[in-house]
């Protein structure tokens, strides 16, 4: 019953998202999937939604969430005409941009919360 | 039908490869996607065929992404307290991205089309499609960034908390999600629920301010 009463919440709350979403997009892009997590945060907040009641289908899917990302790493295939010229400065700009970007980032927050004990 | 077995099957391997070699360079995202265009060269399966059955493991994200609120909402005491460290990151990741972008540009003279393309890959698709438009950039090129730069911010993050010694989860999760959207969210749920929360987080307030500041640049240049 819980893995239904899951099933239920968060599709409902990615359903309401998606509308919401496209009634705000003439003033800003937020995807769906990202209102209806604000959605289900409220939801928890106020009780609407019961917490013992999702946690253990919700927990069981998010540890497997990179499974759904699959099917979009192998759709590359499908747009390789489209890069293949620029093919190494894309890869050499994502690869040196994304680490360079969590480095500073993970460094600059450590030390900010050092200084704070301190 | 097939997109699906295959997808799942090899999902099933990536996880035993993970767990028989210990390897951060076996991401299940990368691994499984690897396996998966080996099938489509070698065998007769289709593209295709493949993606209509695969599309819906890709379509059910959305409803798993919704259910990032719950390791939010359980460490919602972290957002209080590191409210400051939180924003100051996110818009430190933004920054030292687009300019590591911009000036890798200049270095390997990539032209201006290509280099406006690739400045919101670090943000969830929709976004990044958006950005990538309201800069005159080609957005179906930065959907393409945006998954490379997943997958490969999945695998590479435990090997840069490692070697760079990062200590606290709110440091790994807000890194993680602001450089790496969802995919990297993927890979911050399997190291802590707290990293998971905050690289879920990240991921929404880097898309919002980054789409908010595009606009506001977009509106001072033209």
């Amino acid at each position: 019953m819980n893995i239904i009463y899951t099933l239920v919440v968060i599709c409902s709350l990615y359903f309401i998202g998606t509308g919401i979403s496209s009634v705000i997009e003439p003033i800003i892009i937020i995807p769906g999937n990202l209102i209806g997590m604000g959605l289900l945060y409220l939801a928890l907040t106020f009780k609407w939604v019961n917490m013992d009641r999702i946690k253990n289908t919700g927990d069981f899917l998010l540890k497997h969430m990179s499974l759904f990302f699959i099917p979009f790493g192998v759709s590359i295939v499908s747009y390789y005409a489209l890069i293949k010229n620029d093919l190494l400065s894309i890869i050499i700009i994502v690869v040196l941009s994304t680490v360079i970007s969590m480095i500073v980032t993970a460094k600059v927050i450590d030390k900010l919360l050092e200084r704070r004990r301190s | 039908m097939i997109g699906i077995v295959v997808t799942l099957m090899c999902y099933l391997i990536s996880l035993w490869l993970k767990k028989k070699f210990k390897s951060p360079l076996l991401n299940t995202v990368l691994v499984s996607s690897v396996l998966i265009i080996l099938i489509l060269q070698i065998s007769s399966l289709e593209y295709e065929l493949y993606a209509e059955g695969a599309s819906w493991i890709g379509k059910s994200l959305g409803p798993i992404v919704v259910l990032l609120a719950l390791p939010l909402y359980r460490h919602r005491d972290m957002i209080g307290r590191y409210l400051l460290p939180i924003t100051l990151g996110i818009l430190v990741s933004i920054i030292s991205s687009v300019v590591v972008i911009v000036v890798l540009s200049q270095i390997l003279s990539v032209n201006k089309d290509l280099m406006l393309t690739l400045i919101p890959k670090s943000i969830t698709t929709p976004m990044a499609m958006e950005v990538s438009a309201m800069l005159e950039g080609i957005p179906n090129i930065t959907v393409i960034a945006v998954i490379i730069t997943g997958i490969f911010g999945a695998t590479i993050a435990p090997i840069v908390m490692n070697i760079f010694k990062v200590k606290s989860d709110v440091a790994k999760g807000i890194s993680i999600g602001a450089a790496s959207h969802g995919i990297g969210t993927s890979k911050a749920m399997e190291m802590s629920d707290e990293a998971g929360a905050m690289s879920g987080l990240a991921m929404g307030l880097t898309g919002v301010i980054f789409v908010l500041l595009t606009s506001v640049v977009v509106l001072v240049f033209k």
